[in-house]
């Protein structure tokens, strides 16, 4: 019911926030990301706005174990304490993932969703991924940090993964328009800091 | 023939708790343990490592086949089970994952009239119907908030196959028959 996405700067660069985490982060490893867009309509400043607090790798990550290829992107809106079923019916309270005992924010942190795919290609819970807005070039570091349907596509991503890399999104978790995007995941990197 | 090795194998493992607990094979030789991963072991040492990722994880079902030289490991997340197999080839563990054809909630949204995207997949472990197939029932959830329940056949496929970078056996094991109830 409201339009509470933003846009960011639809570039081909790689969306690098200040701020980072380690394998297992804790909340003091991590900033919350820069705030990088407003409302797009409707009168309400975007709450979910947030930035893509888990920074970039501080490492080369060498090749993707996984890959999606080009995927409809949808908005997993999890952990976000602002969320509720009365928007997003899908809505979980939960992640897989936590920082500091707590669910990761959906709308503060950019994350991706793991499929029976991706944990067959050794991805775990806390790795790396990389978000690209199949239709911009715009991308985002990400951490894998919610398990989804086993058999769901992969292209699944936090609110801050779909904010940063231009992807406008209602707060029942639609997508405006058919944003596509691809996820490459990175097996064994959760251990890798993030710059 | 069926309840008994029902009885024999249905033991859950409850990881929320923290309380694991190990689940036998029938024949006594090995047993599925769980801590921070999901090991088989065999005299009381660990000989192969199934299930890596525990995080998030709020429950894992275990069914041992009857002949002992299988077993199938349901790890149940919030929205998702993922379904793990481990089994004996020349004597030696090997472990594979279920990964369903991408068209299979278009097929079964299809023969249940449903709407939507599937937001939520759970699974349950049933009965063997020999040392090679495990039923399976499942229950979707669509973002149209329709449910569908289904049910298929797990089947352990005995040809070659080739171990993923990640120590999966790809194509090891195989759902078919998947039907909506």
């Amino acid at each position: 019911m409201l339009l509470i996405a933003s846009i960011s700067g639809c570039d081909d660069s790689i969306s690098q926030p200040s701020g980072g985490a380690s394998g297992t982060p804790t909340q003091s490893d991590l900033t919350q990301g820069q705030q990088i867009g407003n409302a797009v309509s409707g009168t309400q400043l975007a709450t979910n706005a947030g930035g893509a607090g888990f920074g970039s790798p501080q490492d080369q990550l060498g090749d993707p174990s996984f890959f999606s290829g080009t995927q409809v992107a949808r908005i997993d809106t999890d952990g976000d304490p602002n969320e509720s079923t009365a928007y997003d019916q899908s809505y979980n309270p939960e992640t897989s993932g936590t920082i500091d005992g707590q669910p990761v924010d959906s709308s503060q942190y950019a994350y991706v969703v793991r499929n029976a795919a991706m944990a067959a290609a050794g991805v775990q819970i806390g790795d790396w991924a990389l978000v690209t807005n199949a239709d911009t070039g715009a991308q985002v570091w990400a951490r894998v940090e919610d398990n989804g349907p086993a058999t769901a596509a992969a292209g699944e991503i936090s609110e801050a993964a779909a904010t940063a890399v231009g992807i406008q999104f209602q707060q029942n978790s639609n997508t405006i328009g058919n944003p596509m995007v691809t996820v490459q995941a990175f097996a064994h990197t959760g251990s890798v800091p993030a710059n | 023939m069926r309840i008994l090795s029902l009885q024999l194998t249905t033991l859950l493992l409850f990881v929320a708790n923290g309380s694991a607990q190990s689940v036998a094979s029938p024949n006594g030789q090995y047993l599925v343990e769980s801590g921070t991963a999901t090991r088989i072991v065999e005299h009381g040492v660990p000989v192969f490592t199934v299930v890596e990722d525990l995080q998030g994880v709020r429950r894992l079902d275990v069914r041992w086949s009857p002949d002992s030289s299988r077993v199938v490991i349901a790890a149940d997340f919030v929205r998702g089970t993922y379904i793990y197999a481990a089994y004996l080839q020349d004597g030696k563990w090997q472990r594979a994952l279920e990964v369903d054809p991408p068209a299979l909630y278009d097929d079964l949204a299809k023969q249940a009239g449903a709407s939507g995207r599937v937001v939520k997949d759970l699974r349950a472990l049933g009965h063997w119907l020999d040392n090679h197939q495990l039923a399976i029932d499942g229950n979707l959830t669509f973002s149209s908030q329709q449910q569908v329940a289904f049910n298929y056949i797990l089947t352990f496929i005995d040809a070659p196959t080739q171990v993923s970078r990640a120590g999966f056996s790809e194509g090891a094991v195989k759902g078919q028959d998947f039907h909506t109830r």
